[in-house]
């Protein structure tokens, strides 16, 4: 029966022209969007590539100015400038931490758009204040990009409601209803089959369309099997669940106008109201505390160690004697005061940075929590995760950076204070930041867990009530 | 026509669909209140507290180098303005302070968005977007069945037979569609207007920019109640109505605007903020360093400087020729910002012109412009505010470098501005654009939400008559 | 072949059938007559498992339709009164697409012959339902009774609407059905073609069976005046 049903339902859809219109559609709206991904990753690349000629250029006049001064040739620069000097090196020439596209980048925009993906942390200067933000029209930020992410989670179930809204209640309205409620198959179970015939239409064609748009935009991205494939299975349960739901609409209401209002009222509470409805109350539950605040009382504690400079000195001294080489305090510069300093703002910025933490923590504890109330939410999360866009993933490049830029101070610092010159040797043995994904790609978790939101949502309803033994409501 | 008005209404209240809606809507419409009436009254105490502690932090050094507190800078923080509490508009994605120091034209820092979780992109609930998204729902859930369903339940003809003039009917059930949602969006904007005034400094807050505000969004649901009913009257059932109305409010709504973003994008692409701030120090580069005597451009000045005060030596100047240099490298990094800034901002514009264009498939982008503009919460904004606070840097660092140079000899080592003398720097003030002035700059906005009231208005009085 | 054993059906206080009960056996055809609303329509979607009966039982191939609303079903063919089918299907794959529900597998050229005996026009037999008038529909429902050799035929006011052509035509197709055997419940207004065709007929009155015999015991001027009496009506002329 299955493959009468089957049979039908194609020649039904392609006479009615749904195939086709379905298949361009889709296609239409995911190539489009494929190719803003692939734009906007191309336009990373290049900013990456130019920033790094750039830093390559530096990096060579750094090395043949260092030639020079160590075969005892004159440089015209001034002191400040000169990179035999660790402290220059570390202000003038830092090193480069770049954080690369993933090949399925393009998927999602996520919060790339708001980050630089480069970054050069400097000796001076503390990392919180260090700017990430890339340059941006904020109304690109306010409206979003048409991205594959966008029409996943908010076109494709839109496509699905216009392609399910009436499978039973046009029925109805054609007056074909009756003659096959009193044929010897159950009404539910044909739907279902119809339904069933139909998630697999539309799926497979946003899948086909989705391998286009990947192998004529990003090529690349086909060589990610095994994420190519968990993305593949999470576009299959977001469709499975939209589905379930017309399912049910189907069964209940049948009425065409009623089922298309209530899957668009289904729409809007799973992929507006209830996302928009979290954040608010995310946001007023654990308000990120203010960077303002925070700026404040740091400059505050700068001045106080201004005041107390030379007792700072003395302790770090006394922490790193190494450093201290039989030398007077009063023979300690700028950059000497500095470094004693910013290990004592480390200290007391501490516990400023831990609450901006825990307040960080809590906001994405809620997200967790109550992400499981909208499979759109699940969905703008996995595909995050995937194109290595979420805002973990740029958190944990900060925290790389920071990380990083621990390194590139520790190995200059002792070279202050043991007012050791910057060698050709010292460049080659420099640190060099290479990033590294470290945020869990639990695309299959996220699957599971939709499939799960729709096999409870069809086994809640798919009571009694809904088994009715009559179809009298169904005819009504 | 009053008779048609009251049958529809009756027919509304008796809708259990309709009461549903507009009570969740109305639950929703209190939560995004009470949350964002919250968040409003702690940002803008928080504003004011920092205001007030940052100028606490500038006028309580001690005595110090100009200069160097020039390096030490502070910070200026964008006022909170009243009629944000209705549209947010862009400032979760704007720094709401910028760090005003010597050399450096910095950009507005820390913005929240950057501080959210990714669920920040699906919007957040707050009034804005229940008049925005949820409002013009409600329009279409009241009227894509106003004809549909007469020729459903077989009316349609007794009504005709009845003699009602076509015109008639079709104003009837357009302002019966419209009323109710007049009645919630007027109530709304009453209540906040109560809430401001009671929590805000009545200079900040105007009624009359408030019910400009409620006049446009209103225009808008005009909108949506025109294209709601004209798409009834040309639908063949309730049920294809509904769907073709959705599709338009999804085209409006979100397609669109995102659309626009890429095309703009392709069109106006923004520099890297690294290849901006390259071209900026390369640009630097070539003219005066108020810190290095030596530049080319530095020695130019020396000698023009000394040739119009007829001395041979810059000692001999009657003020501190280093003060004046560096006021002279400030002036000329200065200039450097501004033409880069001008590119960018030409950018920007050029940008948004594309959103504007793409009004024409969609008024919603025309209202969200001109919404963000009069909540004075857009882009047009920020730019206005960044351009003021430059010129208050530049005035601040010629307050600093003239007191090296008309309070200190060349070549006096140690020299130190006294505290007292910090106090006298002006404080910043902003005030945002009039009323009339954003009006002004909206006309092609205004232009296009008219152009989409009017013709599709004259399009369902022409087809009331042929149906 | 069908029976209904004291159906009573409520809605609330308003009662649609009340203790009704009768027999149809292979061969005969009963037709109920009644005004609108007088539970013709509900008698014959009791048996279509529609409606849920409040008691009582019906039954059909000695099955109780409300336990075994399935496998009733394969025994049954039902033509409603407007018989609808998807007009973007010729005949052929409408019979086709049934007949397969139905549990039952033919080739095309098995289903022409069916779609011939039905009475329908060769030239008809590929041709978009949308086409069809009331009556070739009607024929491609009696070709689905035929294909699922169905020992039950429900009948809801199948000549309202059809020109007397089309009416004898399918008066002949029951008739033909009726010698093979099969049982036929017909809900009708017709009183000519219910005397032309039946065996027996019932006389429906707000819910209740009020007359019950064989066909053959009155003229169809009798009939007439019985059922005008039941109905209230002064007789007219």
């Amino acid at each position: 029966m299955f493959l009468n049903i089957l049979t039908y339902e194609f020649k039904l859809l392609s006479r009615s022209k749904w195939l086709l219109i379905l298949f361009f559609t889709i296609a239409l709206l995911i190539g489009f969007a494929s190719l803003n991904g692939s734009k906007n990753v191309d336009k990373r690349l290049a900013d990456i590539k130019e920033v790094e000629q750039e830093f390559f250029q530096k990096d060579s006049i750094m090395l043949g100015t260092l030639k020079k001064i160590e075969n005892g040739e004159t440089v015209a620069l001034p002191y400040w400038q000169l990179p035999s000097q660790p402290m220059t090196v570390g202000n003038r020439y830092p090193r480069l931490a770049i954080m690369h596209p993933e090949t399925l980048s393009f998927i999602a925009t996520g919060q790339s758009d708001m980050y630089s993906h480069f970054i050069s942390p400097k000796v001076y200067g503390n990392n919180f204040a260090l700017d990430y933000s890339e340059m941006i029209n904020p109304v690109q930020l306010l409206f979003g990009n048409f991205d594959i992410a966008f029409v996943l989670i908010y076109i494709i179930p839109l496509l699905i409601i216009a392609f399910t809204y009436n499978v039973l209640s046009k029925e109805k309205e054609l007056g074909t209803l009756p003659l096959l409620a009193s044929q010897p198959i159950s009404t539910h179970w044909w739907l279902l089959q119809k339904m069933i015939i139909r998630f697999i239409i539309f799926t497979t064609l946003t899948i086909l369309a989705l391998i286009l748009a990947i192998t004529v935009f990003s090529l690349e991205g086909l060589t990610n099997v095994n994420g190519l494939l968990g993305l593949l299975l999470l576009i299959t349960s977001y469709n499975f669940f939209w589905f379930a739901i017309a399912y049910i609409v189907n069964i209940k209401i049948n009425d065409s106008s009623k089922n298309a209002l209530t899957l668009i009222g289904f729409w809007l509470l799973l992929v507006l109201v209830i996302p928009a409805t979290i954040n608010q109350i995310g946001n007023t539950l654990y308000p990120t505390p203010s960077r303002l605040k925070m700026i404040n009382e740091i400059r505050f504690i700068k001045k106080e160690n201004e005041e107390q400079q030379n007792e700072i000195m003395d302790a770090y001294l006394r922490n790193h004697p190494e450093l201290a080489q039989g030398r007077e305090k009063e023979q300690f510069g700028f950059w000497h005061n500095y470094f004693a300093s910013e290990k004592v703002m480390e200290e007391k910025t501490k516990p400023l940075l831990l609450a901006y933490d825990m307040q960080l923590k809590k906001q994405q504890g809620l997200l967790m929590t109550f992400k499981f109330l909208s499979p759109a939410i699940v969905m703008q999360q996995a595909l995050n995760k995937v194109s290595a866009s979420s805002e973990l993933h740029y958190n944990d490049f900060k925290k790389q950076v920071f990380e990083f830029s621990k390194q590139w101070r520790n190995y200059l610092t002792p070279m202050l204070f043991k007012e050791q010159m910057f060698t050709v040797k010292n460049y080659n043995e420099l640190p060099a930041f290479m990033y590294e994904n470290r945020i869990k790609n639990d695309i299959w978790v996220n699957t599971l867990i939709i499939f799960m939101i729709s096999g409870l949502v069809l086994l809640s309803t798919t009571s009694k009530r809904l088994g009715n033994k009559s179809d009298q409501r169904l005819l009504e | 026509m009053v008779h048609i008005i009251r049958k529809e209404l009756k027919e509304l209240t008796r809708d259990g669909r309709i009461k549903i809606t507009a009570i969740i809507s109305i639950i929703l419409l209190v939560i995004a209140a009470i949350t964002e009436v919250s968040n409003y009254q702690k940002e803008s105490h928080q504003h004011e507290e920092s205001v007030s502690k940052e100028r606490a932090i500038w006028e309580s050094q001690e005595a110090k180098n100009p200069h160097a507190a020039a390096h030490y800078g502070t910070y200026i923080f964008k006022p909170k303005f009243a009629l944000s509490l209705v549209d947010g508009g862009v400032t979760n994605y704007t720094g709401n302070s910028i760090f005003v120091e010597a050399h450096n034209k910095n950009e507005a820092s820390f913005s929240s968005a950057t501080d959210q979780t990714s669920l920040a992109r699906f919007g957040s609930l707050s009034i804005n977007f229940v008049l925005l998204y949820l409002f013009p729902l409600i329009s279409i859930l009241i009227g894509y069945n106003s004809y549909t369903k007469e020729r459903e339940h077989q009316t349609y003809w007794l009504l005709k037979s009845q003699g009602v003039h076509p015109t008639k009917l079709v104003i009837g059930k357009w302002l019966a569609t419209f009323l109710p949602i007049l009645v919630l969006t007027t109530t709304v904007f009453l209540v906040i207007g109560s809430i401001l005034a009671n929590i805000s400094d009545l200079e900040m807050f105007k009624w009359v920019s408030l019910w400009t505000l409620w006049g446009l969004y209103l225009l808008y649901y005009l909108i949506i109640t025109t294209l709601t009913i004209l798409i009834s009257m040309w639908s063949k059932s309730s049920g294809v109505s509904l769907v073709s109305c959705l599709l338009i409010w999804i085209l409006f709504s979100f397609i669109t605007p995102k659309f626009a973003t890429n095309i703009a994008n392709v069109k106006n692409p923004y520099p890297s903020k690294s290849e901006f701030n390259t071209r900026i120090s390369n640009d630097k580069k070539q003219g005066l360093d108020g810190h290095n005597p030596w530049n080319e451009a530095a020695k130019k000045l020396e000698s023009e400087t000394l040739k119009n005060y007829g001395v041979e030596s810059i000692d001999k100047l009657p003020f501190n020729y280093v003060g004046y240099r560096m006021q002279k490298g400030e002036e000329h990094e200065a200039k450097v910002y501004q033409k880069h800034y001008a590119a960018l901002k030409t950018i920007a514009t050029k940008q948004n012109d594309t959103y504007k264009q793409l009004s024409f498939i969609s008024p919603f982008i025309a209202l969200r412009f001109l919404s963000m503009d009069l909540a004075n919460s857009s882009d047009n904004l920020h730019w206005k505010f960044s351009e003021a606070v430059e010129r208050y840097r530049i005035q601040k660092q010629r307050f600093l470098n003239y007191d090296i140079k008309d309070n200190s000899k060349f070549g006096e080592r140690g020299y130190k501005m006294t505290p007292e003398k910090f106090k006298n720097l002006p404080k910043f003030s902003f005030n945002p654009p009039t009323l009339i002035e954003l009006l002004k700059n909206n006309t092609q906005n205004l232009f296009f939400l008219m152009l989409w009231l009017v013709l599709p208005f004259l399009g369902l009085l022409m087809t009331s008559k042929k149906i | 072949m069908i029976r209904v054993t004291n159906i009573t059906k409520k809605y609330g206080d308003f009662t649609a059938l009340k203790d009704l009960s009768f027999n149809v056996n292979e061969g005969e055809i009963l037709c109920l007559l009644g005004a609108n609303g007088a539970g013709k329509s509900t008698t014959i979607n009791m048996l279509l498992n529609f409606i849920q009966p409040t008691s009582g039982v019906a039954m059909v191939n000695n099955l109780d339709v409300l336990k075994n609303p399935l496998k009733t079903k394969e025994f049954l063919t039902y033509i409603p009164e407007n018989l609808m089918l998807y007009p973007t299907f010729s005949a052929l794959e409408n019979l086709d697409y049934f007949t397969k529900l139905s549990g039952k597998k033919f080739n095309s050229k098995k289903l022409e012959m069916i779609l011939s005996e039905a009475g329908l026009e060769q030239q008809a037999h590929t041709k978009n339902i949308k086409t069809f008038s009331k009556g070739m529909r009607q024929k491609v429902g009696i070709a689905l009774a035929i294909a699922k050799e169905s020992k039950v035929l429900l009948l809801d006011e199948p000549t309202s609407g059809l020109d007397p052509k089309s009416s004898n035509e399918f008066i002949e197709l029951l008739t033909k059905m009726k010698n093979n055997g099969v049982a036929v419940l017909m809900a009708t207004h017709d009183l000519f073609r219910a005397k032309q065709v039946s065996t027996h007929i019932g006389i429906m009155r707000s819910g209740m069976l009020e007359n019950y015999s064989e066909s053959s015991k009155f003229s169809l001027k009798e009939l007439e005046s019985i059922y005008l009496d039941i109905m209230n009506f002064k007789n007219i002329g």
